[in-house]
């Protein structure tokens, strides 16, 4: 549906060279692909490329026929002179003169559908940040484009208004638009995106399936990155370090219901229990007491793993994750909440409480048991 | 004040005309090339741009009365040339009308946001389409309370011609006032003049400010 080939657009900027330098790869249909990366590594002027608002000095970018990709900023691009109608209809209208009255009917059942019919006739000016963004978002829709290219569209918005804008956009990629996004909501990346592309200094660092983006991650630079994003996410918490990851554990054990389940995916051998160290012991104990299930997916069972499945078959179900799996994770989920954890250097915890997060995982978690043996 | 306007009425409508016809010229030249200057210096060419912000300059720091006199007295006599004063007028005032409107399109197309222009290209339209139903609409909104108050500005600056004897209103007031010595009746009938004149004129900027300005440009 897109391509982009050897993509390169590089421009001085008054300290620095910025831009995109030799990007590769293809959006499919409805895919969904969120765009990470640090500040001035590329991500606005990839999307400046795509939308054709920047010409690349060398290299390709390919967008099917018929498939029109439309592109919304971060800045309040609704026209302040038009009404919310107004804006929405202007760009269609002019394209297809004699269908007005069809597209003002189109557009009246979007600002509906969206809880922005009250709107229409008003001013931009008159209007929060989070519903411009939204207007701006259907605006965009009503071109009737295939792909949506948004960047960072919420970051000039405060928590509240910024979820009203996740949301619609969570509403859109139902509908089967696909989507490139330059965001910094970490959560939001996790409960959309099918793909994460991590630009440094201009280049394709990283293109990986979101949910191994996220739950095993490898390269030590990402994985800081990702740290750092979560904590400026409200519904994620970093617990790091040894005394941390180990409270965390007991804590989760005592608060969890009796005869509850923890679903984990891509368990590797002792990894986990080298942490915890001596209060596994406990950990254990409060489990088989409370009759809470390990359900897992691993790559490899450790000794304890072995010895659990042999004395508490029913409290430990362990499968072993499919051979032809291409796309490693490790995470854990209980109820609403999706833990991913890091054992390298020091040990840390990723929480995500967010329940569309937490449902998207366990359909991952799934179809792995399902294809485990 | 009546019997001045019956007695001297073609003298005063005669002054009225040579008022008009200053100021229908100097914006006739001022308003078209200033708008045509504006939007190369703030759009095609930058250094047309600071062109503009110089000449910006230079008149507001040059009284306009010193350059009408400068143009009148010395260039004239440096050149050896005369310039009928009416001309010489129109000529000064002109240009500062040209380089004030310029300087109001080309800032103020600087300062509008390249975001409406780029939304309005991703969103399929032509750039013609653009400029017709984004830029042009909103620089109007923008701009114009400032061109209205440059033009009342050139209004009150013809009044200047008086002392290089262009027989403007002013001058024939004065004339009169020579005549008859009713100084009272005269320059109220001034007074009177500018405002009916400038008072709906300020009254519509406030107004078009508080509609357009403020709340959709």
């Amino acid at each position: 549906m897109l391509k982009i080939t050897n993509a390169t657009k590089k421009y001085t900027d008054t300290t620095d060279i910025r831009g995109i330098d030799d990007v590769s790869f293809s959006v499919s249909r409805g895919e969904i692909v969120c765009v990470l990366g640090q500040s001035g590594s590329g991500k606005s002027t990839l999307l400046r490329v795509l939308a054709e608002l920047e010409t690349l000095d060398t290299g390709t970018v390919v967008i099917d026929k018929n498939n029109l990709a439309s592109y919304v900023s971060q800045d309040y691009t609704l026209w302040p002179h038009l009404t919310i109608l107004e804006n929405l209809i202007l760009a269609p209208k002019l394209k297809s003169k004699d269908q007005e009255k069809i597209i003002i009917e189109e557009a009246k059942n979007l600002l509906s559908r969206f809880g922005l019919q009250d709107y229409a006739n008003n001013y931009p000016a008159e209007l929060s940040g989070g519903q411009r963004q939204r207007v701006a978002l259907l605006r965009a829709v009503m071109i009737k484009p295939k792909i949506l290219l948004l960047d960072e569209i919420t970051s000039a918005l405060d928590p509240e208004l910024t979820k009203s804008v996740l949301d619609l956009i969570r509403a859109l990629a139902k509908d089967g638009y696909a989507m490139i996004i330059v965001t910094h909501h970490m959560s939001f990346a996790m409960s959309v995106a099918d793909r994460i592309i991590f630009l440094k200094n201009g280049s394709v660092l990283q293109d990986e399936k979101m949910i191994s983006f996220f739950t095993a991650q490898s390269n030590p630079e990402i994985q800081s990155f990702i740290l750092d994003i979560a904590k400026r996410d409200e519904s994620i918490e970093v617990f790091k370090g040894l005394e941390q990851f180990q409270a965390y554990h007991l804590g989760l054990m005592k608060r969890l219901p009796e005869n509850s389940t923890i679903y984990v995916a891509g368990a590797v051998g002792n990894a986990w229990y080298e942490p915890m160290g001596e209060f596994y012991k406990h950990y254990e104990d409060l489990r088989i007491k409370k009759h809470i299930t390990w359900k897992m997916v691993t790559y490899n069972q450790g000794e304890t793993d072995r010895r659990l499945a042999k004395e508490f078959p029913e409290l430990n179900q362990f499968r072993s994750m499919p051979r032809n799996i291409q796309n490693p994770a490790n995470y854990n989920v209980f109820g609403d909440t999706v833990i991913t954890q890091i054992f390298e250097n020091e040990p840390t915890i990723i929480q995500i409480k967010n329940q569309s997060i937490a449902d998207a995982y366990m359909r991952f978690f799934e179809e792995l048991w399902n294809a485990g043996k | 004040m009546m019997q001045v306007l019956i007695q001297y009425h073609d003298l005063l409508l005669q002054g009225f005309f040579t008022t008009l016809k200053l100021l229908g010229s100097i914006m006739l030249i001022g308003i078209p090339f200033g708008i045509l200057l504006g939007v190369i210096g703030g759009r095609y060419n930058p250094e047309i741009g600071k062109v503009i912000k110089v000449g910006r300059f230079i008149t507001k720091v040059i009284p306009v009365l010193v350059l009408l006199f400068w143009l009148h007295y010395p260039l004239q006599g440096l050149l050896g040339i005369v310039v009928d004063p009416f001309w010489t007028t129109i000529i000064a005032l002109g240009i500062i009308n040209m380089i004030a409107t310029a300087n109001v399109v080309a800032s103020e197309l600087e300062l509008l946001p390249k975001s409406y222009r780029e939304a309005g290209i991703t969103l399929g339209m032509s750039k013609n389409q653009v400029v017709k139903y984004i830029e042009l609409p909103l620089l109007i909104r923008r701009t114009l309370p400032q061109l209205l108050l440059n033009q009342a500005s050139m209004l009150e600056y013809t009044l200047f011609a008086s002392l290089i004897s262009v027989p403007e209103l002013f001058r024939t007031a004065q004339t009169i006032n020579a005549m008859i010595y009713k100084p009272v009746e005269i320059y109220s009938l001034l007074v009177l003049f500018f405002l009916i004149i400038l008072a709906p004129l300020h009254l519509f900027i406030s107004w078009f400010q508080k509609k357009y300005i403020a709340k959709y440009a």
